[in-house]
């Protein structure tokens, strides 16, 4: 039902990083790394820009501010999430580690997460009304978690998501 | 700076032998310029990922990395 598992530790992590349980990097270990290797993709590609890190309790946060960074976007945000995907990537190799990060460029992901919410409320409500099932549109991982808990703050409507990726989509249908 | 040097930075991060690290430019399809990657035979399934997540992510940024130049760019994994 949830896509929690799937945030958390990416299926493949295993194949793609070796992991040791041992000792597993801090979040800030992370977003140094991240920052570094990010600062270095920017760099390569001639993109003036400013990288950031932070972190909480279990995730390194990386921000890219700067000048036309569209095309770290992409359509939907798909390049973004290639980004996010190859820095989580390299930084596990880099720390021999598990890393848990979120990469956003111009605040995008937080924009989008608004936005997200909005539409998951409006798509509850009509599902409630109607009765029926609303079967959205294709989401990556992050973007579906949202959404299952925008729609599990409305009474009488459930979430799940249903296909395989990169075509997983979350269903909203009403109880 | 470009797609060319994107690569280049990209791949021996994502690798555990990135000496073996191998890349070449070829002509493709409908214009396009090819980087032809090629790795140490252990970091194979590295580069390319689960369900081809790693080499799709590749794919996805080198594009985006030749926008503004001559010629869109993408990448093959060669034996």
């Amino acid at each position: 039902m949830s896509d929690q598992d799937e945030l958390q530790t990416t299926p493949g992590m295993q194949e793609t990083a070796p992991v040791t349980e041992e000792e597993p990097a801090t979040p800030q270990e992370v977003a140094e790394a991240g920052r570094s290797f990010i600062s270095g993709v920017v760099g390569s590609m001639g993109l003036e820009a400013e990288v950031t890190a932070d972190f909480d309790d279990e995730t390194a946060h990386i921000d890219v501010v700067g000048e036309d960074l569209g095309i770290l976007i992409g359509r939907r945000g798909q390049t973004l999430d290639a980004l996010q995907e190859l820095t989580r990537t390299a930084v596990q190799r880099t720390l021999r580690s598990r890393a848990r990060l979120l990469v956003d460029v111009e605040g995008y992901r937080a924009r989008r997460k608004a936005s997200l919410v909005d539409y998951a409320r409006s798509i509850a409500e009509r599902a409630l009304e109607r009765g029926t099932e609303i079967e959205l549109e294709p989401m990556s991982a992050y973007e579906r978690k949202i959404v299952h808990d925008a729609v599990a703050d409305v009474d009488g409507v459930v979430s799940f998501s249903e296909g395989e990726e990169p075509n997983r989509k979350v269903v909203v249908r009403a109880e | 700076m470009g797609s060319r040097a994107f690569i280049d930075y990209v791949l021996p991060h994502l690798v555990d032998h990135p000496d073996d690290v191998e890349i070449t430019e070829s002509e493709g399809d409908n214009d396009h310029v090819v980087y032809e990657i090629s790795v140490h035979p252990e970091d194979m399934g590295k580069v390319i990922g689960k369900r081809g997540r790693i080499i799709r992510s590749l794919r996805t940024l080198t594009r985006a990395a030749s926008q503004g130049e001559d010629r869109p760019a993408s990448v093959e994994v060669v034996d």
